[in-house]
């Protein structure tokens, strides 16, 4: 399936990025997270957040067609 | 939904309108107002001249409005505005605007404060600090 990748701040600075889509048979989004690192190596030594569809995960949530998962680096609001 | 994000730097103007906009609300007696400013922050003898602030502007919205409810849910608020500067904002200049109203000065104070630690931790922001030679860095909030 495809899912939508978005990447945040230095995040896609390192990626040269900001959006992606990416064919994937990672059904979880751990497996996918490690899809996604071994695409950008850099990656591995930052620090991030996930969020998918616009909400921060942290369990190994199972993923869909419609998953936008977005990588967040440490957050700079105020 | 009510907007929150800001194109640019937030003027004084906006502020005192802003103000003057409330003094027909006569059942306030009290605001708390927090601004946050671009500070020119030496890093190895660079001067930071400017944030370029980005966000993932859906769910920071979405964020920012979960913050405004969760405020009104916890303190007996009248009136409560929150902007978040998104672009570049220079050193010296407003990035954040909190502007919390109630009958009396306590609740219109811990809400501010809450609202602020909230926007910090929560929303998605991300700020490019931009040194005057145009190198830069990312800030981190501490």
């Amino acid at each position: 399936m495809n899912v939508t990748v978005l990447f945040f701040g230095m995040l896609a600075e390192v990626t040269q990025t900001s959006v992606l889509e990416l064919n994937t048979n990672s059904m979880h989004l751990t497996d996918f997270q490690n899809e996604v690192l071994n695409l950008f190596p850099d990656l591995k030594k930052m620090s991030f957040k996930i969020a998918v569809n616009e909400k921060i995960v942290e369990e190994d949530v199972p993923l869909t067609a419609f998953s936008k998962i977005a990588f967040l680096p440490p957050f700079a609001g105020g | 939904m009510k907007k929150s994000l800001y194109t640019g730097a937030i003027t004084p103007q906006k502020i005192a309108d802003s103000i003057a906009y409330h003094q027909t609300k006569t059942n306030i007696g009290a605001h708390d107002i927090f601004l946050g400013q671009v500070r020119a922050d030496e890093v190895n003898g660079k001067k930071i001249a400017a944030i370029d602030y980005s966000c993932y502007e859906e769910m920071a919205e979405k964020i920012l409005h979960k913050i405004r409810e969760a405020t009104f849910e916890k303190f007996d608020l009248t009136c409560l505005h929150i902007y978040h500067s998104t672009g570049m904002v220079k050193a010296g200049e407003l990035c954040l605007f909190v502007f919390t109203s109630s009958r009396h000065r306590k609740m219109a104070m811990d809400a501010c404060r809450f609202i602020v630690e909230e926007i910090k931790l929560k929303v998605p922001v991300f700020g490019k600090e931009i040194f005057e030679d145009h190198t830069h860095q990312w800030k981190v909030n501490t």
